[in-house]
């Protein structure tokens, strides 16, 4: 075991952890913190993504004592107060969801996008989402939430 | 024909629990945690085919935080057959078994305080084998000197359907095409992996929970499995990461029931991402020969279809996917004389179960290709091929069976007037004359599909309503929802025939213990069946909401609407009482 200290969704927690231990694993089995999926383990699927720093990033295949002092958010940490964040939001209005399993990978990908870039083509769209897999809705409509929630932030500017 | 005022149907309504889903707050099985709970693992065979000579698991028992080590010796000896609709046909699979017949098939399982911990006792256990022949193409497995996979032999049962005469059909065609096709079998993939967590509580009860297409399948099989009766055993699906098919069998189920009975202890069972291909279901491998007489004029005088089935290691929907495909084939070309003959074969591969269309996307995919292939001999279009050979509305099958009302051709027309089929044909000529770095090409296919088992079974689903105090309404339904919104019609249907706003409606859903028996998420029957049963549990409640509504208003049931949460006079409406 050995001791890290970890940023997660604005609170920092002192962890003793494991040699082995993924980010995914003490997100979702120390920290109970299930929003975040596993669907490969392998670095391909894109379900556990969370932001590292700003960067979204595949949870499974980061050790958490790597991480000592890093920022991330997680999908329990895109919420504003009780209220769903436009990207969420977009996502629900435009049909993006389906059986939601890929979907807080999804949301992820697109805060870390959007955080960048606030008015991306469907084109930067599409790559910054090619890390997440999905199996139910064919990327049309996630790609429309994305633009609509592009628009939405701009608008709020 | 339902009047529907109330503006429900008609617009694009998010699925039910999107909120929590884009939250991350949905729970699905594998974020589940009990007091207790232990977690299972798998120890799978390196071998397609063997005998296991012996199991030594001294070691891992000792191992501490063990609990239990589960393999033959452990296992009920009641065979069955994973695949609800199928599980009276051909039950050929033990919880564990002393033969291994695939690459991944179970040998042996262990419950451990933590996933490290049962992975390492896996690493303990010393298993022998004595290899066996093995067989991963059917037609191999089907000769008659093949090594039996199972003690009834190699083949199922064959499945001869025909119509006409098939010898004088092909007498009087002027050419005559046959052609061979095979296709690999194909993982479902969805996102979430299967996953499964049971609980055996001291007074003899089973619960399991797992994202399911079937519960009340699994609850059958899993009481049959372990001797219990079915008020003893419970299936609950609380969510579901996609399922395709895939998640109508049982595959982890059995495993993690078997240690929480060993262990008295909650277990769960998470496959991997490796685990989930090699060791849940797949579509149907097959081996598909066609032989199809035409005439010059392209009219189909003969067409006899073979096809071998790779089951895989068991039974599970083998049997359905034959007979399925097979109805199909009787269903879309008004071929006169035809042979449908599928041998469903035993073979050393993963257990091929459901997948979207039971079969005919293979059936589907050999006969359009040779057909593409036909119609290029004779200088025809595709379209104008298959439209001449396929049935009218209101025709009837080879077989005497009615069509209904079978509008193939006015897709077909439709499809080639959005897909711009004439110009995309002159794309792929000029693509073909002067190739660039990408060839352009152009397909078509035609198929049939049904919604529901009617006609092949009874095809049952029990909605319960219930109207609370406060008038919210509670739905109880069994239907089970994979992401694809079956729940949330089933929702917006009550809604619109109440009049109650759907923020006002609730569900207790997928439970053996608290819904009615539903059949599960087969044959594309969600909307159609599920959606139905809702509605005739909302016109039952209607009903009795009107008699209270003209008790209460002074006014007859027909001058009164559903509303808003109110029960309002169509004349007047500002004379209402709330349901609120």
């Amino acid at each position: 075991m050995e001791s890290v200290t970890l940023n997660v969704n604005g609170r920092d927690f002192t962890l003793q952890v494991e040699k082995g231990w993924t980010l995914l694993y003490v997100l979702r089995e120390v920290l109970n913190l299930t929003g975040t999926k596993c669907g490969c383990s392998t670095n391909d699927c894109g379900a556990c993504r969370v932001l590292v720093d700003g960067v979204a990033k595949n949870s499974c295949c980061l050790l958490a004592r790597n991480l000592q002092g890093s920022r991330i958010v997680t999908i329990e940490g895109i919420a504003r107060g009780g209220e769903l964040h436009p990207i969420q939001r977009a996502f629900v209005e435009a049909g993006a969801v389906q059986c939601g399993f890929c979907t807080p990978g999804m949301i992820i990908s697109a805060k870390g996008l959007l955080d960048q870039n606030p008015d991306p083509s469907e084109e930067e769209i599409r790559k910054a989402l090619e890390h997440n897999l999905c199996r139910c809705t064919g990327y049309v409509k996630i790609v429309e939430a994305v633009q609509l929630a592009a628009k939405w932030l701009r608008e709020e500017r | 024909m339902d009047k529907f005022e109330n503006g429900v149907l008609g617009k694009g309504t998010p699925v039910l629990d999107a909120a929590l889903k884009v939250t991350g707050q949905l729970n699905y099985v594998d974020d589940m945690k009990l007091p207790g709970m232990l977690y299972g693992k798998i120890l799978f065979s390196p071998y397609a085919h063997a005998r296991i000579a012996s199991v030594d698991a001294a070691e891992a028992e000792r191992l501490e935080g063990v609990h239990a080590v589960v393999w033959y010796e452990h296992s009920p000896a009641v065979r069955y057959n994973g695949n609800g609709e199928d599980s009276d046909i051909l039950p050929s699979e033990l919880v564990f078994d002393r033969e291994v017949r695939y690459v991944g098939d179970k040998v042996a399982a262990v419950a451990a305080e933590t996933p490290e911990l049962a992975e390492r006792a896996l690493r303990l256990i010393r298993v022998t084998y004595e290899e066996l022949p093995f067989y991963l193409d059917p037609r191999e497995a089907a000769a008659p000197d093949a090594c039996p996979i199972h003690e009834t032999g190699n083949i199922m049962e064959e499945v001869n359907l025909s119509a006409g005469d098939l010898n004088a059909g092909f007498a009087q065609a002027d050419e005559i095409f046959e052609s061979r096709y095979q296709v690999p079998a194909i993982c479902h993939a969805p996102i979430e992996p299967h996953v499964s967590l049971s609980v055996y509580e001291a007074d003899g009860k089973l619960t399991v929970y797992t994202p399911s297409q079937d519960v009340f399948g699994k609850r059958k099989n899993l009481a049959k499995i372990f001797s219990l009766p079915m008020n003893r055993v419970r299936v609950i699906s609380p969510a579901m990461g996609g399922g395709f098919g895939g998640k109508i069998d049982l595959v982890t189920e059995p495993v993690s029931a078997l240690l929480a009975m060993k262990t008295g202890r909650p277990v769960k069972i998470t496959y991997r991402r490796s685990e989930d291909i090699q060791s849940a279901t797949t579509r149907h491998a097959e081996v598909i020969t066609v032989k199809t007489g035409v005439k010059k004029s392209g009219e189909i005088t003969a067409c006899d279809y073979t096809v071998y089935l790779s089951a895989g290691a068991q039974s599970g929907a083998t049997m359905s996917v034959a007979w399925a495909a097979g109805g199909k084939f009787f269903k879309l070309f008004k071929m006169p004389n035809l042979r449908y003959h599928a041998i469903p074969v035993y073979t050393n591969r993963t257990i091929a179960g459901a997948m979207r269309g039971f079969g005919s996307p293979q059936l589907f995919y050999a006969l359009n290709s040779q057909f593409n292939a036909i119609s290029k001999k004779l200088g025809m279009d595709l379209c104008e091929f298959e439209e001449m050979n396929f049935f009218a509305p209101n025709d009837r099958d080879r077989r005497g069976e009615p069509l209904g009302n079978l509008r193939i051709k006015q897709c077909v027309r439709r499809g080639m007037e959005l897909f711009g089929w004439r110009s995309a044909l002159a794309e792929q000529e000029a693509s073909r004359q002067n190739p660039g770095r990408y060839l352009v090409g152009v397909g078509m296919a035609a198929a049939p599909h049904g919604s529901s088992l009617f006609g092949v079974m009874p095809d049952t689903c029990g909605v319960m309503l219930k109207m609370n105090e406060d008038g919210s309404v509670t739905m109880f339904t069994g239907v089970s929802d994979m992401g694809n919104g079956s729940n949330t019609i089933q929702t917006m249907l009550v809604s619109e025939t109440l009049g109650i706003s759907a923020d006002r409606i609730a569900l207790v859903k997928t439970d053996t213990e608290t819904t009615l028996f539903d059949v599960g998420a087969y044959a594309s029957r969600g909307t159609y069946v599920g959606g139905n049963a809702a509605v005739k549990a909302a016109k039952a409640m209607r009903r009795c909401i009107l008699r209270e509504g003209a008790e209460l208003l002074a006014l007859p049931r027909s001058e009164l609407a559903l509303r808003e949460n109110r029960v309002v006079s169509r004349a007047d409406p500002e004379r209402f009482v709330t349901m609120t």
